[in-house]
């Protein structure tokens, strides 16, 4: 009778701590379905360039002399130097490899609000599709972020400055 | 008889533990699941905000709405002023703008006049 009832005890015991394993690999499982995933922070990181862009172009209510002559004129190489103007880098580090990013900047005169009198772009345009696709999970595609601001330029003229910043980094954000 | 009842109180017990055993295997699951869900969701969006002490004027972070006041106020032209004044008026209503645009206007306004 005693026999029997140590044998139950022993029984007990590898139950309680079986069910302590289960507990215990759950919760290791839940903290690393967490905190393993990693944050989506394109949207900020496109901001940023937008900013960074617009600082370029225009700073402390002065443009950039290096984009627009004393007559109000746009110049055209910097079209061929904005990265290294604006110190921006897009170079992916690797060969064969497509830059992550886009932008592009729209100068719209005030006369014509509609119709861009100067444009720059560089970086990766095959993300550019992604920004018009309209679904819920956009984990897949790249981040797009629009934003616009009005310019002073030299000669009175004022200018629609519109930045879409792109940030692709499908496959390391997401 | 008496071993009968005994070894069917054992099995009533044992039932109890499966039973126990399966609800605590289905909890853990539903909390793992949970907690992939949550994951999916972690994002640092346009309502990541630099500071937790940041309020909604002046010293908050929208520069493009700031190079834009500073452009209007900076302006010569009245007329360019009313059609600025205008776009600041359409922005404000289709998108926003990330701070208060009329305390910051005043801001901008004062700082332009103080210099």
């Amino acid at each position: 009778m005693k026999l029997q009832n140590k044998r139950g005890d022993k029984i007990l015991s590898v139950y309680w701590f079986a069910i302590l394993v289960i507990v215990a690999v759950g919760v290791v499982l839940m903290v690393n379905t967490f905190y393993g995933k990693g944050y989506d922070v394109r949207e900020v990181e496109a901001r940023i360039l937008a900013e960074k862009v617009a600082d370029c172009v225009y700073f402390g209510g002065e443009s950039n002399s290096l984009l627009l002559t004393p007559q109000g004129t746009f110049r055209e190489d910097f079209k061929d130097n904005f990265l290294s103007f604006c110190t921006l880098n897009f170079d992916p580090g690797k060969e064969f490899v497509r830059p992550e990013y886009y932008v592009e900047v729209n100068f719209f005169p005030d006369t014509n609000l509609r119709r861009s009198s100067f444009v720059l772009s560089e970086g990766n345009l095959n993300w550019k599709p992604d920004c018009e696709e309209k679904v819920a999970d956009r984990s897949k595609l790249a981040t797009c972020v629009e934003k616009e601001f009005f310019m002073n330029a030299p000669g009175g003229a004022v200018y629609l400055v519109k930045i879409l910043s792109i940030v692709g980094k499908v496959q390391e954000n997401v | 008889m008496y071993n009968k009842i005994n070894s069917r109180g054992q099995v009533g017990e044992t039932l109890t533990w499966i039973i126990a055993t399966v609800i605590i295997l289905v909890l853990v699951l539903f909390f793992i699941f949970g907690a992939s869900l949550l994951a999916s969701t972690k994002s640092i969006s346009s309502e990541f905000r630099p500071s937790l002490s940041l309020t909604g004027h002046f010293i908050g972070t929208d520069p493009f709405l700031k190079k834009s006041l500073f452009t209007y106020v900076t302006l010569p032209s009245e007329s360019k002023k009313i059609i600025l004044d205008r776009e600041f008026q359409r922005l404000l209503s289709q998108e926003g703008f990330a701070i208060d645009f009329n305390e910051t206007k005043k801001e901008i306004i004062l700082r332009y006049n103080r210099r």
